[in-house]
């Protein structure tokens, strides 16, 4: 009985993982399902969206166990995604035991916090690879990683867990305009290259991939919900670009 | 700036969007190789045709690599395919289609968005494509297993 019960934290604890690592609905479910038949459930029946999932499992006594996990926040962690989706299939091959799953999935949980600041030189040098493929000198490259750092600093440093996602991008996407705009008075780099290399970094990358995945896997509501998610963050996006510039008077 | 700059900064871009959305570090190098040969396609089929048709082969193109490296790796699907789709979105045509409308030409506006729709359905049609056909290589699979 005790070992049913920890087998279903497990389980929750893994879709929840993946989930909150923005994985596609059916890797959540085929995870879930495949860990619990491996687990000696006789029945196993998962239920997902991108903000939440129910589970019932049924023991091989006829115990029924139900849970819900609701998903309130995510990131883009591919990491994670692979590092779980590993750990689930050593244990579905029958490689690694309870514990070793258990502490697998904790150590993954108990991620050490990423370096706000390499984030940023990262997201940086992001920009500025954009801003030549844009077809900008080398100098506005330059002018770029300093656009997409300030950009990315503050994303970083906003998007703690519950602020909204949009007003984030909205305000990011203001401060690439006001950047491309010093950028373009001060040395004369054009104001497009800068605010459209300093804004790649906040394209919805994963929701977008994710949701075409999600649609050909079958899952309507999750594809939709993602994909409106995209669209609301590219919205978001316009209007923090056209408020700076319609202020600049373009 | 010269095309051999381009095809280095592609590779960058890629590169640097894998280890933003936190892609392992033994597989950020063949994220940046799928990125990368998705920007060229797209940069040359471009040149000489039809955008829409280039930018769906190059995702095809991304789609496919990212599949066969997915294989190869062990790895999941997204791991090489989020970073080398980055390279391909139609961040430019969105914006003039946001500046167009910005400044009052409407007409513009929805033509170069109808435009950008255009693109990002060409992105996921190609996506589309090569995960459907995987996957139901897999399904079978797992059928006769």
């Amino acid at each position: 009985m005790y070992q049913n019960e920890k087998m279903v934290s497990l389980i929750l604890l893994t879709g929840e993982l993946l989930l909150t690592s923005g994985a596609e609905i059916y890797r959540v479910e085929e995870t879930a399902e495949r860990m619990g038949h491996t687990a000696g459930f006789t029945d196993v029946e998962v239920y997902t969206t991108p903000t939440g999932f129910f589970l019932t499992l049924v023991s091989s006594s006829g115990h029924v166990f139900t849970r819900v996990r609701r998903v309130r926040w995510s990131d883009n962690n591919l990491a994670n995604i692979a590092r779980v989706n590993a750990l689930a299939r050593q244990f579905a091959a029958g490689d690694i035991g309870l514990a070793q799953l258990e502490a697998g999935l904790l150590e993954i949980k108990e991620e050490l916090p990423v370096n706000n600041y390499f984030q940023s030189i990262v997201g940086g040098i992001g920009s500025g690879a954009f801003a030549i493929i844009f077809g900008g000198s080398l100098v506005q490259a330059l002018y770029t990683i300093l656009v997409g750092f300030c950009v990315k600093l503050f994303l970083t440093s906003y998007n703690k867990k519950g602020t909204s996602r949009f007003i984030g991008s909205a305000l990011g996407a203001a401060i690439a305009a006001a950047l491309g705009l010093l950028g373009n008075t001060l040395w004369g780099f054009p104001h497009d290259i800068t605010i459209l290399s300093g804004v790649m970094i906040l394209v919805p990358g994963v929701a977008m991939t994710v949701a075409i995945r999600d649609m050909i896997s079958g899952e309507l509501v999750s594809g939709v919900a993602r994909g409106a998610e995209a669209i609301t963050i590219a919205v978001a996006v316009a209007a923090g670009v056209a408020f700076i510039l319609g202020l600049g008077g373009f | 700036m010269a095309t051999g700059w381009k095809i280095v900064a592609a590779f960058i871009a890629s590169l640097s969007f894998a280890t933003l959305y936190k892609v392992q570090s033994q597989q950020i190098m063949a994220a940046g190789i799928v990125g990368t040969i998705g920007w060229l396609i797209n940069y040359y089929l471009s040149q000489y045709g039809n955008d829409v048709v280039a930018i769906f082969a190059a995702a095809t193109a991304v789609a496919l690599s990212s599949e066969i490296f997915a294989r190869i790796r062990l790895q999941p699907v997204p791991v090489f395919l989020v970073p080398g789709i980055i390279p391909l979105v139609p961040g430019g045509q969105a914006y003039q289609t946001m500046l167009s409308f910005l400044q009052g030409n409407y007409l513009a506006g929805v033509e170069q968005l109808v435009n950008t729709l255009f693109l990002a359905g060409a992105i996921a049609g190609g996506i589309m494509l090569v995960s459907s056909l995987f996957r139901q290589r897999k399904i079978i699979q797992e059928k006769e297993t």
